[in-house]
């Protein structure tokens, strides 16, 4: 979500307003939107111009550690990480294809979310191409509907009911 | 008992089942013993409380500093996160006796060598080696829209982590 806001990502007039809302009560502090630290690595371009160095300073910035925060990697969070990867699992079938492995980057990330008790996570990954695990269907797809069985995290990919008007051609 | 393990099954035994409106049987096979079994070692594993890590590690905390005290020399605040623990207890060094008070009620990091207990995944204590406050952003993410445009995504192979 951060990557899609932050480079202007090519989506849907709904999504980008629901980004844009979701933003908006975070400015008005009316929401806490929390992350893991490795979305540093998701998002900041792997060689920025040094007359661009002031981005890199104004993404930072933003964590102000009470209505953005962004999230260490504790063992406890690599503890639960290794648990989902686990949890989901599953061996190639018979006859060929591919075993399914959730990424690990998508693993902490639910990790962080789900010891932080938040009230949602956000993502727009649900391909489940290859060795890929969807994550917005995560539970249709494995058929459970808490994570791991034991943590209650809404997994959702934010749209809103209309689209932004700057967007319509 | 190993004798009566051994005996070859009752002709009569149940060997299948068959659930309403599915044309197939589940077949009380190797295969079925072991879904079985994996069924049941989650149900466990979800039943029981996880044991987080018990120990030390470096790292920091965030949030507003409250409840400064040293009423009985113990040098104590707490930090109170945005979320997660309600609360964290953090002592602050001898040095650091007349500067704290400057914090107070600010939002911060504190960074030291965090305490966890196996009954909690967060850090139930903080010795505070060093403190920032941390400022409110100059510009919002909201009107950051864009920020990195035109950079290509970063390449993150993630897939060797944690495999040893």
């Amino acid at each position: 979500m951060f990557y899609e806001h932050l480079n202007r990502e090519p989506v849907t007039a709904t999504k980008r307003r629901a980004v844009r809302e979701l933003l908006a009560e975070n400015k008005a502090k009316k929401n806490i939107i929390t992350t893991s630290v490795i979305t540093d690595l998701e998002v900041l371009p792997e060689k920025l111009a040094p007359e661009h160095a002031d981005k890199e300073a104004a993404y930072r910035g933003q964590f102000d550690g009470v209505h953005m925060v962004s999230v260490e990697i504790s063992s406890n969070v690599l503890m639960l990480a290794r648990e989902i990867r686990g949890r989901y699992y599953r061996p190639p079938p018979e006859g060929g294809g591919y075993a399914k492995m959730m990424d690990l980057g998508d693993a902490i990330h639910l990790a962080t979310a789900a010891l932080l008790g938040v009230d949602a996570f956000h993502t727009r990954d649900d391909t489940d191409e290859k060795t890929k695990i969807p994550l917005v269907s995560l539970y249709e797809w494995a058929g459970e509907d808490r994570l791991c069985g034991r943590y209650d995290l809404k997994i959702v990919s934010p749209e809103s009911d209309q689209g932004e008007l700057d967007d319509i051609p | 008992m190993i004798a009566g393990l051994a005996r070859p099954p009752k002709e009569d035994a149940y060997k299948r089942f068959w659930i309403n409106g599915a044309a197939d049987p589940v077949v009380f096979n190797e295969d079925f013993g072991a879904s079985a079994r994996s069924v049941a070692a989650r149900r466990r594993a979800e039943s029981v409380e996880p044991e987080w890590f018990s120990g030390v590690s470096q790292g920091a905390v965030t949030g507003e500093l409250k409840a400064l005290d040293d009423l009985q020399g113990d040098r104590r605040f707490v930090v109170v996160p945005s979320l997660g623990p309600e609360q964290i207890e953090c002592h602050f060094p001898e040095h650091m006796r007349d500067k704290i008070g400057a914090y107070a009620f600010k939002a911060v990091r504190v960074t030291g060598l965090l305490t966890y207990s196996s009954g909690s995944p967060f850090p139930m204590k903080v010795d505070m080696h060093d403190i920032e406050r941390i400022a409110e952003p100059a510009k919002h993410l909201f009107d950051l829209e864009g920020l990195f445009a035109g950079y290509a995504k970063p390449e993150v192979d993630y897939t060797t982590w944690l495999n040893g």
